[in-house]
C-alpha cells in the first residue's frame, strides 16, 4: 500500500466520521404505505383495463376457433343430391350451411315417393313417363334436352310443393335432371 | 377482510426486524452512501429510497438471504448508480455544465485532503464504488464483485484505473506546482 492508498483510506473515514444519520424504521414504513397507497391509482386502472384486454383477447380466439370448426366441406359433398345429377360447375361458390341443403333435396325421379311411401304417379297433362327413368317427350314428339344436349327426364310430382299443394289443386313440379353423360354417350 | 388481518400480521411480525435492522446498520450504510455520492443528505435519500423498496418484501428477502447488510450494501451500490444516470432527469439545471456542481472548479484551493476527496468525486461511478468498497469498507476482490456484478479482474481493472486517475491528477498538479513556482 502506497501514500496515495494510505491517503485514500484516511480521507475517506475522517470524510463521514460526523455522518449521523436520523433514519428510523418507522419512518421508511410511513413513506412505503405513502408510496403504496399512490400507485395504487395507477394499479387499479390498469388492472381494469388487463381484464378488459383479456376479454377481447379470448373472445377473438374462441370464436375464431369456432369459425373454423364451421367450415363447410367444398362442393365434394354434391353427390348427396343425386346420383343421375351433373357434377356441380367449379364456379359455383360453396354452400354457407350444409345441413339446410341437405334437408330438404331435390327429388329425383329415381327417389320421389308419395307421402304413404308409393311411388309418385305421373301427370296426366304431361307425356312424362317419370317412373320408369324414360326421357320426357315434349309436345312435338321430341326428348326435351338440357343445354348440355343430353335428354332430360321430367317428372311430375304431386304434392312435392308441401302445404301450397293440398291435393285440391292440380298441382305440379317439373324436376328436370341430366342423365349420367356418359350413359348418354354409350346410348 | 382475513386477508387484510394476515396482512397486518405480517406487517408486526416484519416490523421489529426491520427496525433493528435500520437502527444497526444505518450509520454504515449511510456512510457508505455518502461516499458514493459525495453529499451526506443525497446519501441519506439513497438509503431511504433503497429500504422503502425493500420493506415490502422483508420477510422474503429474511428467508432468502442470510446477510441482509450485504444485500442491502448492493442494493445501495445498484441504486447509486442507476441514480447516476438519471442524474439529470431529477435535477433542476442551472447551467449547461453542472453535472459536478458540487465539486468546484479548483480542488486546490483547500487542503490535500479536501483536494484528494474532490478528485475522487470525478471518478466514473463503477471506479469510485471500487475504490470506496476497497479502501473503505476494506472488502477484497471477490466481495467487491459479488456487490458490483462483476468479475474479479474487473474490479481490479476498475481500482487500479481509479487510483491511475487519481494519481495523474496529483502528479499533473504538482508539477504545475512547481512550474508556477
Amino acid at each position: 500500500m502506497d501514500d496515495l492508498e494510505r491517503d485514500l483510506q484516511r480521507v475517506l473515514t475522517a470524510r463521514v466520521d460526523d455522518v449521523r444519520p436520523q433514519l428510523t424504521g418507522a419512518t421508511i414504513q410511513e413513506a412505503a404505505a405513502r408510496r403504496r397507497a399512490r400507485h395504487s391509482h395507477v394499479y387499479a386502472p390498469l388492472a381494469a383495463a388487463a381484464v378488459v384486454l383479456a376479454i377481447a383477447v379470448l373472445s377473438v380466439v374462441l370464436l375464431g376457433h369456432d369459425g373454423r370448426k364451421a367450415q363447410p366441406a367444398g362442393p365434394a359433398n354434391s353427390s348427396t343430391t343425386s346420383d343421375t345429377s351433373a357434377p356441380a360447375p367449379p364456379t359455383r361458390s360453396a354452400p354457407r350451411n350444409p345441413v339446410t341443403r341437405t334437408s330438404a333435396p331435390i327429388p329425383t325421379s329415381s327417389a320421389v315417393t308419395t307421402a304413404n311411401g308409393a311411388p309418385a304417379l305421373p301427370s296426366a297433362s304431361l307425356p312424362a313417363k317419370a317412373p320408369t327413368g324414360m326421357p320426357a317427350k315434349t309436345p312435338t314428339g321430341m326428348p326435351a334436352r338440357t343445354p348440355t344436349g343430353i335428354p332430360a327426364v321430367t317428372t311430375a310430382i304431386p304434392g312435392a310443393l308441401g302445404d301450397a299443394c293440398n291435393g285440391s289443386a292440380p298441382c305440379r313440379v317439373q324436376v328436370t335432371s341430366s342423365t349420367d353423360p356418359a350413359r348418354g354417350a354409350s346410348r | 377482510m382475513v386477508s387484510i388481518e394476515r396482512e397486518r400480521a405480517s406487517v408486526d411480525a416484519v416490523a421489529p426486524c426491520f427496525d433493528d435492522f435500520v437502527r444497526d446498520h444505518q450509520v454504515a450504510l449511510v456512510r457508505y452512501a455518502t461516499l458514493l455520492c459525495g453529499s451526506r443528505h443525497q446519501g441519506e435519500d439513497l438509503v431511504q429510497e433503497v429500504l422503502v423498496r425493500l420493506y415490502p418484501r422483508w420477510t422474503q428477502l429474511s428467508l432468502k438471504n442470510g446477510n441482509l447488510g450485504a444485500y442491502v450494501r448492493r442494493s445501495v451500490t445498484n441504486e447509486f448508480l442507476s441514480w447516476r444516470r438519471r442524474w439529470h432527469t431529477r435535477h433542476i439545471h442551472l447551467s449547461s455544465d453542472d453535472t459536478y456542481a458540487d465539486v468546484p472548479d479548483d480542488p486546490w484551493a483547500d487542503g490535500p485532503d479536501e483536494q484528494l476527496w474532490q478528485l475522487l468525486l470525478r471518478l466514473p461511478g463503477q471506479q469510485r464504488a471500487a475504490v470506496v468498497l476497497r479502501y473503505y469498507e476494506g472488502l477484497e476482490d471477490a466481495e467487491i464483485a459479488e456487490v458490483l456484478g462483476c468479475r474479479q479482474p474487473t474490479v481490479r481493472a476498475h481500482v487500479s484505473r481509479g487510483l491511475a486517475a487519481l494519481r495523474k491528477s496529483l502528479v499533473g498538479r504538482v508539477d504545475g506546482g512547481r512550474s508556477d513556482g
